[in-house]
């Protein structure tokens, strides 16, 4: 075996290199796998490959019975299209209420203070409350 | 007597046999409105060679040349379709008529998909269970059962492929988590057969085989690789790619299309990974390090050219388009408009994710979150599964229905632990650290250990005291109230978008009077019995497989949009003007032309809706002959009003929707000839059909069928005509010349040439 790797040395002088595998390449921890998670679910849920493909604006906007022009956050009555930021929005809202579940799992961290613990219940349980009832409130807005 | 195990299953029991009955009875809105009907364009295909499958036997149906369907070319059905929907309602079928229990196939077809969705349920529920915990499963049985995204594709009435699909799926999965937990080649082989099941039903069995190989290989990156895994994936991905080659439609692509090539890569690499593993038992230690590493050189540098070279020289068929369009979103909007036209194919909006899985969407990145902290084996396979998903969901709309169950898996793991820490916890809670001693007051009698373990630790007393069984008992309560609404919001939604059979329209008066509008049944009925036997039908693809099941005639074109160019040839047709389209329609034999018309009780899906696809496809093949760009105004618009362009004014499709529409004024307060889909009163009112002539047109001008004149006498005798009429025209057009001054110095100046262009 050593004799078959030899026969190029031969003939060739070994360069002087040190390869190292670079040290950021590791196996990533589970939070940075769940970061990168979080980030394209919250990307994805957003509607960005409809952004993408179809180019819509990012807020619209409408002219009112005076004949001035507004903006608007929300493409009305239609479910099957959106502007940019709404679908920013409300992908925000999904995300804060997956992060509201996970607070409230947080809470039952042993040896945590007892305010830290009332104030991480509240937070978790308002993040889930309020991206449900904005999201729903959203929806009414788009629905016809 | 007191058996908790019992219990336990009694009450699994029951939860899953209510999940079950829920959803089966949430899909009967259609029915129960409506009738038992099949709905929308496929699903008539679907129950079409059902039926013929029924009547003839497997084997006719297998070899099934329908010469019906794309004339003149005909269409292989048995090579063409995946026939495992229409086998499995046979085969219910047969048993049911052994039995004696005369049902008629129409009932089965209407009903398969609501039964299926319950056997989704219970597929859900062991999945569940291998990933987490039986309550966990219990909850994600009943989200599945009822939650939107899966409903849109499973009510009753909509025979389609997806409706059996998810349930094949979602236990293929189940086996395979089993088969890579146990490691024993039993689970494999389930799993193959179960992919078999999935294969002969649904195309996206592709999702199947790269999911799987991706597992595994991810499994090895992690360096999780086991004799267990070893012995799953190669026994499943062995018979199951022999199994899944053993349906017509799938043949060959196993071992020839690149989708499939990363199952056989995986495959190789596990071996070549397994077989270090073994060498490396005789090898020293430095030796192997040389070997590992010219081994791993050398079987990757292999497989990729392997795979290059096969490719290049055809034994390798690319990527398809429509896969390919997943990953470049823009591809098919620029390269294949057929596909980019399919309403379920564009890319998701966030709406669609709120309105498809509401709350759970919120719970979703929990369940992530708890399987990537307590990540193991199985765990791996259900993040990816719920990364790629929710990729693909976003791409199409259509994907919804593949991220729905990891959805439900997820969420329904993310609301189990929040429960199992809110709602139970006062025992472990009171066993580990003592906690809420205000609030166990009223429990601690069931729990005979509480008093002992007070004793034990009162480290932290005080620290515990804030989250007490109130604030515990709150939030559930806040949470049971949120899943009350998601299953109000359930209902809602399959009551509101998703039970309407679409060939039968609905329209609610003000006082709550409910209009039943027949008319595509009414005019595909008119067809059938009023129509020579071989008459040829032209319409848009969309209605050719209702031409083909209501009106049992022969179409040019239909939803399985396998033949581009056909396809661009009757778009050209509808989009050029009459003379050039009776040309084509004289080619291609066409008998009557079918058009959908909403313009009268504004119904948005019809044809001049439609149209720009149309023209788009039909660009795509006759670049020459069909331009975009003439059927907008100057400012880009698409109208059919009086400032639309004259192209559209007059090319086919708008002389065959609006023929003696400019004479009809539907009220007082509208103009005579006004769209109400468009909202517009029409450009071009006064028109006459030469080529073609109204056959019939349905009681609200819903459906429009129009009969191709023969080639007619007439064109014989025009032309002896002609020399009659000339000296009348000279005479006119002395007329018109001598009354213009304009035109005088014009032809003074003598040049003939620039004298006609002006006039025309």
């Amino acid at each position: 075996m050593e004799a078959l790797y030899s026969i190029p040395f031969t003939v060739l002088e070994c360069p002087n290199l040190k390869l190292k595998k670079p040290s950021w390449l590791k196996q990533p921890s589970a939070m940075v796998v769940f970061t990168f998670v979080l980030l394209s679910y919250f990307l994805v849920t957003g509607g960005i490959i409809y952004d993408v493909i179809n180019e819509p604006p990012s807020i619209g906007s409408t002219t009112d019975e005076k004949g001035n022009s507004k903006p608007v956050a929300f493409m009305p009555y239609r479910v099957n299209g959106q502007y940019i930021m709404e679908g920013l929005a409300s992908s925000f809202m999904f995300t804060l209420g997956g992060l509201g579940f996970i607070v409230l799992d947080q809470v039952n961290k042993p040896l945590m203070p007892r305010l830290n613990r009332i104030l991480l219940l509240c937070v978790g349980f308002a993040a889930v409350l309020v991206a449900f009832f904005m999201c729903r409130v959203f929806m009414r807005i788009k629905l016809p | 007597m007191w058996n908790p195990g019992g219990w336990k299953s009694l009450l699994t029991f029951i939860v899953l046999a209510l999940a079950w009955l829920a959803g089966f009875s949430s899909r009967l809105f259609a029915v129960i409105r409506f009738e038992s009907i099949i709905h929308e364009f496929d699903p008539w295909f679907n129950y079409r060679s059902t039926h013929y499958m029924v009547e003839r036997g497997f084997y006719n149906f297998l070899n099934w040349f329908d010469e019906r369907a794309w004339y003149p070319l005909g269409r292989i059905v048995g090579g063409t379709v995946y026939p495992g929907l229409m086998v499995t309602s046979g085969a219910i079928h047969w048993v049911l008529h052994a039995l004696n229990i005369p049902l008629h196939i129409r009932d089965i077809c209407v009903f398969l998909a609501p039964i299926f969705s319950g056997m989704t349920a219970l597929a859900v529920y062991f999945f569940t269970k291998e990933i987490w915990s039986q309550g966990a499963g219990l909850f994600a049985a009943c989200f599945i059962a009822i939650v939107p995204g899966y409903i849109s594709r499973s009510v009753a009435g909509s025979y389609d492929n997806e409706g059996i699909a998810i349930f094949a799926l979602m236990f293929t999965y189940y086996l395979w988590i089993k088969a890579v937990k146990t490691g024993q080649v039993y689970w494999g082989i389930c799993t193959a057969l179960s992919y078999f099941y999935m294969v002969s039903a649904w195309g996206g069995y592709v999702f199947i085989i790269n999911l799987i190989p991706l597992h595994v290989f991810v499994l090895l990156l992690m360096g999780r690789f086991s004799q267990r895994i070893f012995t799953a994936y190669t026994s499943f991905y062995i018979v199951g790619l022999i199994l899944s080659m053993q349906v017509p439609f799938v043949g060959f692509q196993p071992i020839r299309t690149s989708e499939h090539m990363a199952a056989a890569g995986v495959f190789a690499l596990l071996n070549a990974y397994a077989f270090l593993r073994y060498m490396q038992t005789f090898l020293s230690k430095a030796e192997f390090r040389y070997f590992f590493i010219l081994a791993v050189a050398i079987a990757a540098g292999a497989v990729f050219l392997a795979v290059v070279v096969l490719t290049w020289a055809g034994y390798i068929a690319p990527w398809s388009g429509r896969y390919y369009s997943l990953w470049d979103t823009g591809y098919a909007k620029i390269h294949i408009p057929i596909i980019a036209s399919v309403s379920e194919h564009q890319p998701t909006t966030w709406v669609s994710f709120f309105f498809d899985l509401h709350i759970l969407i919120c719970a979703f990145p929990a369940g992530v979150w708890y399987c990537i902290k307590n990540i193991n084996d199985e765990r791996v396979f259900v993040v990816l599964y719920a990364i790629f998903a929710s990729y693909f969901a976003g791409v199409m709309v259509r994907l919804m229905l593949t991220l729905t169950p990891v959805v439900c898996v997820l969420a329904a793991i993310a609301f189990s632990k929040t429960f199992e820490i809110y709602l139970k916890d006062d025992t472990p809670k009171s066993q580990q650290k003592n906690s809420e001693e205000g609030s166990e007051s009223r429990n601690d009698r069931l729990y005979d250990k509480v008093g002992k373990t007070k004793k034990v630790k009162e480290d932290k007393p005080k620290e515990e005291e804030g989250l007490g069984m109130n604030i515990k008992s709150i939030i559930v309560i806040a949470l049971l109230m949120m899943l009350m609404l998601f299953a109000v919001h359930c209902t809602w939604v399959t009551s509101s978008a998703y039970s309407s059979p679409s060939i039968v329209l609905a329209s609610y008066g003000q006082g709550g009077s409910r209009t039943i509008l027949d008319d595509f049944r009414e005019a595909y009925y008119w067809l059938r019995q009023n129509t020579d036997d071989k008459a040829r039908v032209m319409s848009w693809w969309d209605y050719g497989y209702q031409i083909a099941g209501m009106g049992n005639r022969t179409t040019l074109v239909d939803n399985n949009t396998w033949n581009n160019s056909h396809i661009a040839l009757v778009g050209k047709a509808m989009s050029s003007n009459e003379s050039a389209a009776y040309e084509i329609m004289r080619m291609l034999d066409v008998d009557y032309v079918l058009v959908i018309f909403g313009g009268v009780i504004g119904y948005s899906g019809d044809d001049i809706n439609k149209f720009l696809w149309m023209v788009r496809i039909a660009e795509g093949e006759h670049p020459k002959d069909i331009r975009e760009s003439d059927y907008f105004t100057p400012q880009g618009e698409f109208r059919v009003d009086s400032s639309g362009s004259s192209t559209l004014l007059n090319c086919l499709m708008y002389k065959l929707s609006y023929y003696r529409f400019g004479q009809l004024q539907l009220d007082f307060r509208s103009p005579a000839g006004f769209d109400r889909t468009r909202g517009v009163e029409i450009g071009n009112k006064n028109f006459d059909l030469t080529h073609l002539e109204e056959a019939y047109t349905t009681e609200h001008w819903l459906v429009r069928i129009y009969r191709v004149k023969d080639l007619s006498n007439r064109q014989m005798v025009i032309k002896p005509k002609k020399p009659v009429k000339r000296p009348k025209r000279k005479s006119s057009k002395k007329v018109k010349r001598a009354g213009t001054i304009k035109q005088k110095p014009k032809i003074i100046k003598g040049k003939k040439s620039t004298a006609k262009k002006s006039t025309k």
